[in-house]
C-alpha cells in the first residue's frame, strides 16, 4: 500500500509566551488523511484547530515551536524541508483557504490580477492562456460574470464572491491537498451551502483531499467522511462520520451533539431544553489535571481527576480519550459512555 | 390598512391579548450619498413596508440572510432609526415621532442586546459599575440598595458575585453576553430586541446562553423579538417566526407549522440550506438558493423574490404579492400549499 497523502504523527506544538513560558497548544496529535477524503476537525474556540492546520503549511509564528513529531506529505517529512523547498509545496500541491476571504486577497489589486499571478507562480501559462485559465476558474467555482468580476477589486465583492474568488486562486494549481479553515463560518446559511456543495464537487472532480476545520457539527455532517474532535489541544474522539453522529463516545461529543439545536429533532423535541455542557473551555496555561474535561463532564470519577486518559481504540476505526469508554487496569468501571448515557 | 392586515389581525386576537409592540407599514430607509457634496443619490430600503405584531410573553424569531434588514427592524422598532413612512405603537401608544425626551421613560421599557457583547460594555468600567450605571439613571437611588440590586442581578444570569470587581476583557465570550443581558435586565423592561445574541458563542456555551433567555423569559414575563441567522437556535427558541426577504416579511407563522411545511418558496429554500443534523441525512445534488439577494437599493419589480425563484411565473415579475390573511401568512402569488 503507498503511504497516505498525508499523515501527521504525535505531532505537538508549544508557544512561547511574553513571560518566557512556553504552553503546548496541540498536544500528541496524530491523523491520516487518503487521498479524495475529507476530514473535518471539529472543536470549540482555542481547541487548537487552525495552529494545527497552519502547522501543515509551516505558517505559524516566530514563537511557535514544533516540540515532538512528524507531517508526512506522501511519506516525506515537512518538517524537515527547507523554507525554499516548502515554497514549492505550498500552494502548489497544498493550498489553504480561510474563514476571512481578505486574508488572502490583496485589497489594491484586481481578483483578476491575483488569480493571473497564482495561476503564473505554479504553471507555465502565460498571458492570455493565463488569462483564460483564470476565467475557466471563476467559471468553476460559480461565479457568473467572470470577465467582469475580473476587472474588479476585491471590496466590491460580497463576502460570499470573495471567498468564492479565494477558492478559485487556491485550486488553480490543482493542489492534492486543500486545507480550509472555517471556510463558512463568516456566510450565511445559503452562501454556506453554496460554498460545501462547491467544494463537494471540485472534490469530485479533481479528487482532492480536504481537510476542514469547522465549529460546527452541522457543517461536519454535511462534509466529512472522517472527523477529529478537539478539546484543548488534544484530540478526545476520532470516527468515520456515520459512527460519530450514530453513537458519540466522548462525553464532550455527546455534550455538543445534545447542545446543537436542529431543525431535524423529532417533533415536540424542541421544546425541551437544551442540554448544555456547563462551565467553559479551560484557558491553555490552566488546564486541570488529569482528564482536561473532567471539570466539565457528567461522568467524572476519582481516576479522571488523577491522570489522562489516553487517545485509546474503541471498536474498529475509532478512538477516544475517556476512562470510561476505555477504563485503566485495575479500577472498576460503573458507568458507560455510550450514546445514551446521556 | 389593507384588508388582509385586518384579517391578520383579526385572526391572531381570537388567540393573543392586544400586542405590546406593532409595526405598521413601515419603511426604513438608509440614504446613499455621493459626490463632494454629499448628494442623496437614492435610498438603501432596509425595511419597506413591514406590518408585524409582537405578542406579549411571545418570542418572535425573525430570520432572513444576511442583509434582508433584520437588524434594521429591531432598530426601527426601538426608535433607533428613523422612519421614512408607517407607524410605530408600543403598548397601544403610537412612538413614531416621540421626541427623546418623552421616548427617556420608555427606553427602559424595551431593550437590545447585540451580537457582540463587548462593544456595548465600557472596558475601563468594573462589572459592579456597570450593572449600578442604569439602575442609578432610572430606578434606585440608596447605595446599598444597588448593590443588593446588583447582586441580584449576576445571580440572575448565572454569574458569581465577585465578578463585580472585575473587567469585561477578564470574562469569555459566552460570560460577557451574560453581564450585557444583566445589564439589559437592570432597567426592569418587557420587551427586548436579541440581535444575533448567540452567533459568536462557541455550541456549548451558545445552549446555555439560549437557556438562560428562557428561563428568564418564564421567569419575569419578557417579550423577546429575536433575529439570529442559525435557524436551529431560532427554532428553538422562538414561538413564531417572521422570514424575511429583501426588506419585507415573506412568511408569519408559527414556529413548527412554519419549519415542518413551509409555504413560501424561499422559506422552503433557507430551510434546505440549513446542515443536515447527520450525515445520512445528506442529500446528493441538493438544491441549493443560487447566487445573492439583490441589491436593496433597487428592488426587482413585482415579487422580490422572482428574480432566484424555481416556481417564477409571468405573473411573480409584475404583481407585488401581498402577506395573505391567513394565521399562516405568506407573501407568495403560488404558494406551496
Ligand atoms: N501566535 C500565537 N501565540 C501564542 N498563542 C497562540 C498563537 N496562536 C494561537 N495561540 C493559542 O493557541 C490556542 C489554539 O488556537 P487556535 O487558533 O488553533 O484555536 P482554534 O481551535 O482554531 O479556535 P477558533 O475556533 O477560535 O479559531 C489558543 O489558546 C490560542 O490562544
Ligand atoms: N446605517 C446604515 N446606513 C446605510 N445603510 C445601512 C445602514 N444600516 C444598514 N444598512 C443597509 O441596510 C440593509 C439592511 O441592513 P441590516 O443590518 O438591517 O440587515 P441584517 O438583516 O441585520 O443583516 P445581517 O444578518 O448581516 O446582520 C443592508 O443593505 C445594509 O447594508
Ligand atoms: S411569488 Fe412567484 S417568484 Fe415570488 S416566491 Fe412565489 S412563486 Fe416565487
Ligand atoms: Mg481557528
Ligand atoms: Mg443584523
Amino acid at each position: 500500500m503507498t503511504a497516505p497523502l498525508l499523515e501527521i504523527d504525535r505531532l505537538s506544538i508549544g508557544f512561547k509566551t511574553d513571560n518566557g513560558q512556553a504552553v503546548t497548544v496541540v498536544e500528541d496529535l496524530s491523523l491520516t488523511a487518503a487521498e479524495g477524503e475529507t476530514i473535518c476537525i471539529v472543536g470549540e474556540s482555542g481547541s487548537g484547530k487552525s495552529v494545527a492546520s497552519q502547522s501543515i503549511m509551516r505558517l505559524l509564528g516566530e514563537n511557535a515551536f514544533i516540540q515532538q513529531g512528524e507531517i508526512r506529505f506522501k511519506g516525506d517529512n515537512l518538517l524537515n524541508k527547507s523554507e525554499k523547498e516548502l515554497r514549492r509545496i505550498r500552494g502548489k500541491d497544498i493550498a489553504i483557504i480561510f474563514q476571512e476571504p481578505m486574508a488572502a486577497l490583496n485589497p489594491v489589486f484586481t481578483v483578476g490580477h491575483q488569480l493571473r499571478e497564482a495561476i503564473k507562480l505554479h504553471s507555465k501559462r502565460k498571458g492570455r492562456e493565463a488569462k483564460e485559465y483564470a476565467i475557466d476558474l471563476l467559471r468553476r467555482v460559480g461565479i457568473s460574470r467572470p470577465e467582469s468580476i475580473m476587472n474588479g477589486y476585491p471590496h466590491t465583492l460580497s463576502g460570499g464572491m470573495k471567498q468564492r474568488a479565494v477558492i478559485a486562486m487556491a485550486i488553480a494549481s490543482k493542489p492534492q491537498l486543500l486545507i480550509a479553515d472555517e471556510p463558512t463560518t463568516a456566510l450565511d446559511v445559503t452562501v454556506q451551502a453554496q460554498i460545501l456543495q462547491l467544494l463537494k464537487r471540485l472534490q469530485e472532480g479533481s479528487g482532492t483531499t480536504i481537510v476542514l476545520i469547522t465549529h460546527d457539527l452541522g457543517v461536519v455532517a454535511e462534509m466529512a467522511d472522517k472527523v477529529v474532535v478537539m478539546y484543548a489541544g488534544q484530540i478526545v474522539e476520532q470516527a468515520d462520520a456515520e459512527s460519530l453522529f450514530d453513537r458519540p463516545l466522548h462525553p464532550y461529543t455527546q455534550g455538543l451533539m445534545h447542545a446543537m439545536p436542529s431543525l431535524q429533532k423529532a417533533a415536540g423535541a424542541n421544546d425541551e431544553r437544551l442540554l448544555s455542557i456547563p462551565g467553559t473551555v479551560p484557558a491553555l496555561n490552566r488546564l486541570p489535571q488529569g482528564c482536561r474535561f473532567h471539570t466539565r463532564c457528567a461522568y467524572t470519577q476519582e481516576c479522571c481527576k488523577q491522570s489522562t486518559p489516553p487517545l485509546a481504540a474503541a471498536g474498529e476505526n475509532r478512538l477516544v480519550r475517556c476512562w470510561l469508554a476505555v477504563p485503566p487496569t485495575g479500577i472498576e468501571q460503573n458507568a458507560t459512555a455510550g450514546g445514551n448515557a446521556i | 390598512m389593507t384588508t388582509e392586515v385586518v384579517n391578520q389581525e383579526s385572526a391572531h386576537n381570537a388567540h393573543h391579548a392586544l400586542p405590546i409592540a406593532r409595526l405598521d407599514n413601515v419603511r426604513t430607509y438608509y440614504p446613499i450619498r455621493r459626490g463632494v457634496f454629499s448628494r442623496t443619490a437614492g435610498y438603501v430600503r432596509a425595511v419597506d413596508g413591514v406590518t408585524l405584531n409582537i405578542y406579549p410573553g411571545e418570542t418572535l424569531g425573525l430570520v432572513g440572510e444576511s442583509g434582508c434588514g433584520k437588524s434594521s427592524i429591531g432598530r426601527t422598532l426601538l426608535r433607533l432609526e428613523d422612519v421614512h413612512e408607517g407607524r410605530i405603537w408600543f403598548e397601544q401608544e403610537e412612538i413614531t415621532h416621540f421626541s427623546e425626551r418623552r421616548m427617556k421613560p420608555l427606553r427602559t421599557q424595551m431593550q437590545l442586546i447585540f451580537q457582540d457583547p463587548y462593544a456595548s460594555l465600557n472596558p475601563r468600567q468594573r462589572v459592579g459599575e456597570l450593572l449600578a450605571e442604569p439602575l442609578r439613571a432610572h430606578r434606585l437611588s440608596v447605595n446599598a440598595e444597588i448593590a443588593a440590586e446588583v447582586d441580584r442581578l449576576l445571580e440572575l444570569v448565572g454569574l458569581p458575585r465577585s465578578s463585580k470587581d472585575r473587567f469585561p476583557h477578564e470574562f469569555s465570550g459566552g460570560q460577557r453576553q451574560r453581564i450585557g443581558i444583566a445589564r439589559a435586565l437592570s432597567v426592569q423592561p418587557k420587551l427586548i430586541v436579541c440581535d444575533e445574541p448567540v452567533s459568536a458563542l462557541d455550541v456549548s456555551i451558545q445552549a446555555q446562553i439560549l437557556n438562560l433567555l428562557q428561563d428568564l423569559q418564564k421567569e419575569l414575563g419578557l417579550t423577546y423579538l429575536f433575529i439570529a441567522h442559525g435557524l436551529g437556535a431560532v427554532k428553538y427558541i422562538s414561538t413564531r417566526i417572521a422570514v424575511m426577504y429583501l426588506g419585507q416579511i415573506v412568511e408569519l407563522g408559527d414556529k413548527n407549522r412554519l419549519f415542518d411545511s413551509p409555504r413560501h418558496p424561499y422559506t422552503k429554500l433557507l430551510l434546505d440550506a440549513n446542515p443536515v443534523s447527520h450525515p445520512r441525512l445528506r442529500v446528493r445534488e441538493k438544491v441549493v438558493l443560487d447566487g445573492e439577494a439583490p441589491n436593496p437599493a433597487s428592488p426587482p419589480r413585482g415579487c422580490r423574490f422572482h428574480t432566484r425563484c424555481p416556481y417564477a411565473q409571468a405573473k411573480c415579475r409584475e404583481q407585488e404579492p401581498q402577506l395573505d390573511g391567513s394565521i399562516h401568512a405568506a407573501a407568495c402569488h403560488y404558494p406551496l400549499w
